[in-house]
């Protein structure tokens, strides 16, 4: 019924309910609402990024070099001494000619030869990044396996985010749900204002008491709407783009303002795939929503993630990324292969993904029928 | 003969433009005074840059496509002679060695601004506005111009004489390259566009409209016209997102150009006989978003890209027009990733055609034996020809398939409805070694341009 979305009237929305509030009725024809539903909200996601929970000592012996420093570890392990590494070092401080950047993006080596390192990252010696020694971490327990991780929200144990463990040493890689992560700050800015925006729709009988409840998320074909400040625009139209394979149902449960969807689902988003991850996909996932005050709403969605396509989606970035944003792209290669946790494969053994968790915030938006009229446009062609 | 035929069907047509979310074949929506682009066999190619050898982010992000050739089947510049008098080839001997001429096929017939000259030797040369046709043997990839490759922007590659080129990331291998080969006297590139064939009044010049599929009128602000295709006088029956283009007061008809005193006073610029507008629906240069609101009015496109039977240009909810099959199916490329930094890829022409590419990957499209269950190539019929932006690839199977602007076009079994690209943004893990993946059976995939990272493949929509 996905075709079939009805526009809400934004009369009914200035009569006290401009918060996203709609009634039911009005919204039938949105993508798997339960036929007796009386009540639903719709959302655009405002941000996304990974779950992070980074606190103090943490990593042992402190996070992770930058990588001006991180490129002297490395030029060690493609074997110049330490009286070349200084001599490049002090010519990269002087501001001359340094080898070190050439270098650093040659530095795979297959068959004994010079390869690009993000194209073969297997091919880079192990730069041995530390991970994080932290308990706490968001997410969900995804196998029912008993384990030390709790989650600071819930203080749930057992809490499977391998994901936060592998990356929670890479210091664009740290921060909290308050404090947003360097790398999905960045991510984010460059994506929000051209990649299809992400909207949730939520369905109940009533979400003013317990009780079951449906929520989807959906691509849309518009952009996500922003404010001159870049916070999003709460109340913008949205239409959903009928895309399956961006359509993704969790049924669950209200209670109080929290909802929880613990019946495993695979959930996949399409995103601009030039990011990491390339897209959104993870397998047995698990979600959290909070009903908040403002009228908009957060979260925590977790599961299991492909790792390799998180990689690639850093690895086709390369050396600008990695210089100026993520630190040591290879190095994070081996970091999301050692803590892989799920998916062996069958040939080798090696886990093909990774216990992950994600926060999402998003805003009261409306959604409009599918054969509205488009208001994307090309750049301009002077 | 065809080509009145396909002329006859655009003046007919405009009766017919779909509505707004419907089917439109780009030519057909063209005016009654369009004319075909290139006739059978001659092809059309971006010089320099637009090729997309080079992966500058400002080649992604806004394709150059500055001037345009007619070429030959294999994508070669043309040129002319100045020496050549009109409707005759004179260059022969060991002057034909170094400029081959661009022979007609049995049985060709001109049309518009194309006919054909007689050769000494009784062989008849295509010949545009008159002159005679010629290719440049120094030139060896399509988008060259006077022997100058533009391959050599982008990384080392063998260039179409097997001859190593370029060599630098991201657009620096062109300050490796041999200095620029000097134009030769006497010889010009046949040039589709600029087009300087249509005499324009000041503030409107002849602009290729994409999603028009082909070189129309625009505005002093670049803005597409629109030719009312009717009475002017009746126009009130138009709804009022048309506006008039209107010339000054003192302006003066020029060519083709005449002037229409409408009650309120303005000027109102016509060309043939048909008066001009602008859409309100345009909101940028290039915009098209006028065609099929209204069935007297649509693009005045002077010049009609050659379009296949069997294909449209298929306006969608999400991405706007695009190339589809006539039915209304997504046609697909197969796409190398380049990252751009401030995003974009998601936007309309976000990831805009870049026939060196597309040349590269051809029809191995590296996707697996799975994947190719469900991707079907877009098969041509066995007589097709090249023809403007369209070209042919010859498949193992002896079957044909449609390529367009370089890249080979595909369907996808996921697509069950008009409007439906499921398969677009589908990526291939195309990075080395995998998880898993021995090292004797890594191979960096070789798509023709130097990746800053790692290379990946993916799925993409077409737009014009």
């Amino acid at each position: 019924m996905i075709g079939k979305v009805v526009r809400t009237p934004k009369s009914l929305f200035r009569t006290g309910l401009r918060a996203g509030f709609a009634v039911g009725v009005l919204m039938a024809g949105v993508a798997a609402a339960p036929a007796h539903a009386v009540e639903t909200r719709t959302f655009v996601i405002g941000w996304f990024s990974e779950a992070t929970y980074s606190q103090d000592n943490d990593c042992v012996g402190g996070i992770n070099p930058n990588i001006d420093d991180q490129y002297l570890k490395n030029l060690a392990d493609l074997g110049y001494t330490p009286s070349q590494i200084e001599e490049m070092a002090k010519k990269e401080l002087d501001g001359e000619n340094s080898p070190i950047r050439g270098l650093m993006t040659s530095r795979a080596r297959v068959d004994g030869k010079p390869a690009n390192p993000y194209a073969y990252p297997a091919f880079v010696v192990d730069p041995k990044l530390k991970s994080s020694t932290s308990n706490l971490a968001y997410g969900f327990d995804l196998d029912g396996k008993p384990g030390p991780v709790e989650d600071p929200q819930t203080r749930q144990k057992g809490i499977d985010n391998e994901f936060a463990r592998a990356l929670g040493c890479m210091r664009s890689f740290r921060g909290s749900l308050e404090s947003r992560p360097t790398y999905y700050a960045w991510a984010w800015g460059q994506l929000k204002d051209s990649m299809p925006a992400w909207v949730v729709t939520i369905s109940a009988e009533s979400l003013s008491k317990d009780g079951d409840v449906t929520v989807t998320f959906d691509r849309a074909f518009e952009h996500l709407r922003s404010n001159a400040d870049g916070s999003p625009r709460a109340d913008a139209t949205y239409r959903i783009d009928p895309d399956p394979r961006s359509h993704n149902v969790l049924h669950g449960k209200l209670k109080g303002k929290e909802l929880t969807f613990d019946t495993p689902v695979d959930f996949r988003l399409m995103q601009n795939p030039l990011m990491a991850p390339m897209e959104f996909k993870m397998t047995k996932a698990k979600l959290r929503l909070t009903l908040k005050d403002d009228g908009s709403i957060s979260g925590i969605v977790g599961g299991y993630m492909p790792w390799s396509e998180f990689y690639l989606g850093l690895g086709t970035q390369g050396p600008g990324t990695e210089y100026c944003i993520t630190g040591d792209i290879p190095g994070i290669y081996y970091l999301l292969k050692k803590f892989a946790d799920a998916d062996p494969d069958p040939k080798t053994g090696q886990n093909r993904a990774i216990s992950a968790a994600y926060y999402l915030e998003a805003v009261p938006a409306f959604i409009a029928s599918e054969s509205a009229q488009a208001t994307q446009h090309a750049p301009a062609r002077e | 003969m065809k080509t009145q035929r396909f002329l006859l069907l655009a003046g007919l047509s405009v009766t017919a433009v779909a509505a707004a979310s419907g089917s439109v074949s780009a030519a057909k929506s063209s005016q009654a005074f369009s004319q075909l682009l290139t006739p059978p066999g001659i092809t059309t190619e971006v010089l320099g840059k637009g090729q997309g050898y080079d992966l500058g982010k400002q080649t992604v992000a806004a394709q150059i496509r500055d001037d345009i050739a007619f070429t030959d089947a294999r994508g070669l510049t043309l040129y002319t002679y100045a020496n050549d008098p009109v409707g005759k080839a004179t260059c022969v001997d060991a002057c034909a060695k170094e400029w081959v001429p661009m022979l007609a096929q049995k049985g060709a017939k001109g049309f518009g601004d194309w006919s054909l000259a007689a050769r000494a030797d009784g062989a008849k040369q295509w010949a545009y506005r008159g002159k005679a046709l010629y290719h440049f043997v120094k030139d060896v990839d399509p988008g060259s111009v006077w022997g100058n490759s533009p391959a050599r922007f982008g990384g080392r590659r063998k260039n179409g004489a097997g001859e190593y080129v370029g060599g630098g990331f991201r657009g620096a291998g062109a300050r490796n390259a041999a200095p620029d080969l000097k134009p030769v006297e006497g010889w010009a590139p046949a040039l589709a566009f600029p087009n300087t064939t249509v005499e324009v009044p000041a503030g409107i010049t002849l602009k290729e409209v994409p999603d028009a599929t082909g070189l129309a009128l625009v505005d002093y602000r670049n803005r597409t016209l629109y030719a009312l295709d009717g009475d002017v006088k009746k126009e009130k029956k138009l709804d009022s997102s048309w506006v008039p283009a209107a010339a000054a007061q003192l302006a003066e008809p020029k060519g083709d150009f005449s002037l229409i005193l409408r009650d309120d006073g303005i000027k109102q610029w016509a060309y043939k006989g048909r008066a001009l507008f602008t859409s309100s629906n345009d909101l940028a240069p290039g915009d098209a978003n006028g065609m099929g609101v209204d069935k007297k009015i649509a693009p005045a496109v002077v010049y009609a890209y050659f379009m296949p039977d069997g294909v449209s240009v298929h306006n969608t909810p999400g991405q706007g027009r695009i190339i589809a099959t006539a039915a209304g199916v997504t046609l697909y490329k197969r796409e190398g990733v380049v990252h751009q930094s401030g995003g974009g890829h998601s936007l309309r022409r976000g990831h805009p055609n870049r026939p060196a590419v597309g040349r590269d990957i051809g029809i191995n499209v590296m996707c697996g034996e799975d994947c190719m269950k469900v991707w079907h190539p877009f098969k041509a019929p066995a007589d097709a020809q090249p023809q403007g932006f369209w070209n042919v690839a010859q498949r193992p199977d002896g079957s044909k398939q449609w390529v367009y602007q370089g890249y080979a076009l595909w369907t996808y079994d996921g697509d069950k409805r008009p409007n439906d690209m499921n398969g677009n943004d589908d990526f291939t893990y195309a990075y080395a070694a995998p998880p898993g993946v021995d090292k004797d059976s890594v191979k960096d995939l070789d798509v023709g341009t130097p990746m800053d990272g790692a290379s990946a493949l993916h799925w993409s929509i077409v737009v014009p």
